[in-house]
């Protein structure tokens, strides 16, 4: 049988859910980030305030410069999570198979549950109709073969869209668009392609696989496949997975180490979650850093004992950045961190001594992983990172 | 400089003091280690800023006092290569160190010796006087306990306690917790509780000392010199705060059993073949008349194996890593062990010989 995978992307999520809040907003350019006196970055940028050239990831001051007239707003995360919540409880209500790729984004494998619910085209219109019933709040769907596919259709038709690209469309949807439109194509891998004459995806399609190969190595024979439409990764739920991770693409390079850290922070905390919430413990933390000409490293540290606490996997993830941080510093294209060599509670070997700051720190998380399930969390602000500059209300942690 | 001496002593002071050598280190002096020829003595200096040690070689003709500072791993190839001289001539020229021996001259560029630094001298009395061969093993039965990972304790190292006649040492890396007791010959001035670096005591273990030989041992100024015979090794202490091991030792148990160390030991490596990184915990089924050991991995496959035991209490599963029950089993140097127990998830206690006591908390089998 052929796969179905839908991919559910929320439209302008942290804005929609400030419009949600205050009603009085809706229409308005909104951008949602850090203090521009500071050096915040906006979170989100509106769907209004996006003509005027305001971008995610862009310094708060550049983009107020650009839409003077925007509504600038704080970061509110424990909202936005008590939300995204709510709408992954939606979809694990479709499919066991769910895949969190960020806090408002999920793969969903539903081959199997076509029986029962129906085709795919119908389960991505019903979760559409049942996150805007439950939560009021939009969002975009694709339904495809496979991830790649199913992730480049819910991003057609932003937002409140819905594109189904089947195996016989795949080839009408897909020639037409840029390269750039494939996942790994970047600018610079773009202007590569342009060079052999590519610009579309039909093109690329079209050139023999072995002179890729032959050129690019193993990212040209990846273009290849997705061009073709092939892409065999499997929807991995957190509970099966061999690691957990949370990776973010800055629209334009960040050299701002506060930042970053800020960043780095926000996807320690978010994995840190995931891992509680299958009740796993992470041996393994892994950086993955791309420059801006698409040199990725991995820097990796594997810690003596497994682990889910929020506070010992920062630290760890922290100094595993400043040892990088340290000594090949270059603004960055993406971040992402990974836990690996995950396990359950059995198997685990008890400690002699009770550690206190250890036993503190499981119960701060334990608090505020109840607190964010149930009513989301007032404010993050653990550590040195999402500092004063991106929240304006004061710390109630 | 000039000094003719016997190869071999100068190889066995090497062995020694070579281990002290940093193996990295951006500063050159200090791969090197400092030869000082007085008064019919040759003596080695090295140090890694932590940890010291001074060897004086006697077999060793001085025909003209003075110092050198040499690569220690040059300096040891040399004399790997020459074990067939008797001996061999050490003579500094100009700026350079020269080492002849039978029909072979190995010319080192020298560094100053005036760079080398300081290393502390036993000049006082000692605190503690202690068998060498006694001490070496109660080394053993501790040392691989230590810490290798960090910790926000002080467990790096192995606590020294001494109190009138009583001496101990204490290890730990949080997980188990090795104990061993000793007499001594002569009563402590004052109560005297260290930590001492894994380096040194590893230092201590691989010195080589005579049957009857005594060690002395001084702490003070936050560091520690060990004296024998021939060398004088010290070392800083590691700072901060050792846990409160007493409080994690079992003070009843409800399940006592006896078995045969051997045979234990034996058992435990059979059941162990079957864990691996991600499940290294095997079972222990106690019965009345023996203990069932067991292992399972999803993709490795499982294993068996029964030991006799006495057990005096109710039956009870409780979990472990092989490798801690091993690594006391090794080290225990008694036919039979004590294993006491009071629950799954509480720590057991292995005791044996009397002397050695040793904690260890059980993996999760939940």
């Amino acid at each position: 049988m052929p796969r179905r995978i839908i991919h559910v992307d929320m439209d302008e999520f942290f804005a929609a859910v400030e419009k949600l809040d205050r009603p009085e907003l809706a229409g308005k350019p909104l951008l949602i980030g850090g203090d521009p006196r500071g050096r915040g970055v906006v979170s989100t940028a509106s769907y209004e305030a996006r003509p005027f050239g305001c971008r995610s990831a862009m310094p708060m001051s550049t983009a107020i410069r650009l839409c003077p007239h925007a509504v600038v707003l704080p970061v509110r995360y424990d909202r936005y999570r008590q939300l995204s919540n709510q709408i992954f409880a939606i979809l694990e209500q479709f499919s066991p198979l769910v895949e969190p790729l960020s806090i408002d984004e999920a793969f969903l494998d539903v081959t199997g549950c076509q029986r029962l619910l129906g085709p795919a085209e119908h389960i991505a219109a019903e979760i559409k109709r049942i996150i805007r019933q439950e939560t009021q709040l939009t969002a975009s769907v694709g339904v495809a073969p496979n991830k790649f596919l199913a992730k480049l259709a819910s991003d057609l038709r932003k937002p409140d869209g819905l594109v189904a690209i089947s195996e016989e469309n795949v080839h009408n949807v897909l020639d037409p668009l840029p390269a750039s439109k494939i996942w790994g194509v970047g600018p610079a891998g773009a202007k590569e392609l342009e060079k052999l004459n590519v610009c579309t995806i039909g093109q690329l399609r079209l050139l023999p696989e072995k002179m890729l190969a032959d050129r690019f190595g193993d990212w040209g024979l990846h273009c290849h496949r997705l061009a073709r439409g092939i892409d065999d990764r499997p929807v991995t739920p957190d509970s099966q997975a061999k690691s957990i991770g949370q990776e973010e693409t800055f629209p334009q390079d960040v050299a701002e180490m506060e930042e970053l850290r800020a960043v780095l922070l926000g996807h320690v905390q978010e994995v840190a979650r995931r891992l509680r919430r299958q009740g796993l413990s992470a041996r393994t933390v892994t950086l993955k850093l791309r420059y801006g000409d698409f040199t990725t490293l991995t820097r990796a540290k594997t810690l003596p004992e497994p682990t889910d606490v929020t506070d010992t996997l920062w630290q760890t993830a922290r100094e595993i950045f400043d040892a990088w941080a340290g000594r090949n510093f270059r603004p960055l294209r993406l971040l992402g961190m990974t836990a690996s060599g995950l396990g359950g509670q059995a198997g685990r070997q008890l400690g002699l001594f009770q550690d206190d700051r250890q036993k503190m720190q499981e119960r701060l998380d334990e608090a505020t992983d109840s607190i964010a399930e149930r009513f989301g969390r007032k404010a993050i602000t653990r550590g040195p990172a999402r500092t004063d500059a991106e929240t304006n209300d004061p710390p109630t942690a | 400089m000039k000094v003719i001496v016997q190869t071999a002593a100068l190889a066995e002071a090497l062995a020694l003091t070579g281990a002290v050598v940093a193996q990295r280190t951006p500063k050159p002096v200090l791969q090197c280690v400092k030869l000082t020829a007085e008064k019919e003595l040759l003596t080695i200096l090295a140090t890694d800023l932590e940890v010291g040690c001074r060897y004086n070689v006697t077999a060793v003709k001085v025909e003209e006092p003075g110092e050198a500072l040499l690569p220690a791993d040059r300096l040891a190839s040399i004399v790997r290569e020459s074990a067939g001289d008797e001996s061999l001539t050490l003579l500094t020229e100009k700026s350079a160190c020269v080492v002849q021996g039978a029909g072979s001259r190995w010319e080192v560029p020298g560094f100053d010796p005036a760079e080398y630094p300081a290393v502390a001298d036993f000049d006082n009395k000692p605190d503690i006087q202690v068998s060498a061969v006694e001490l070496v093993a109660m080394i053993g039965k501790t040392i691989f306990a230590t810490a290798k990972a960090h910790s926000h304790y002080a467990i790096s190292g192995v606590l020294m306690e001494a109190a009138g006649k009583k001496f101990q040492l204490v290890a730990t890396d949080g997980h188990r917790l090795a104990q061993v007791k000793a007499g001594l010959s002569k009563s402590v001035a004052s109560e005297i509780s260290a930590i001492v670096p894994a380096k040194l005591m590893a230092m201590v273990q691989r010195t080589s000392f005579g049957q009857e030989e005594t060690l002395e041992l001084a702490v003070r100024d936050g560091k520690i010199l060990v004296r024998s015979a021939r060398a004088v090794l010290v070392s800083s202490l590691v700072q901060g705060n050792f846990p409160k091991y007493a409080d994690v030792i079992p003070k009843d148990t409800n399940r006592k059993a006896v078995l045969k160390t051997l045979d234990f030991e034996h058992r435990i490596r059979q059941a162990a073949v079957m864990t691996n990184e991600e499940s290294r915990g095997i079972k222990l089924s106690f019965k009345s008349d023996r203990v069932n050991i067991s292992s399972r991995t999803p993709e490795a496959g499982r294993a068996e194996a029964t030991c006799a035991a006495k057990l005096d209490g109710e039956p009870v599963e409780i979990a472990f890593n092989p490798t801690f029950l091993l690594d006391a089993l090794k080290v225990c140097s008694a036919e039979e062990i004590n294993f006491e127990m009071n629950a799954s998830n509480k720590p057991a206690v292995i005791r044996a010989g009397g002397d050695f006591l040793y904690v260890l908390m059980p993996v999760d089998l939940n």
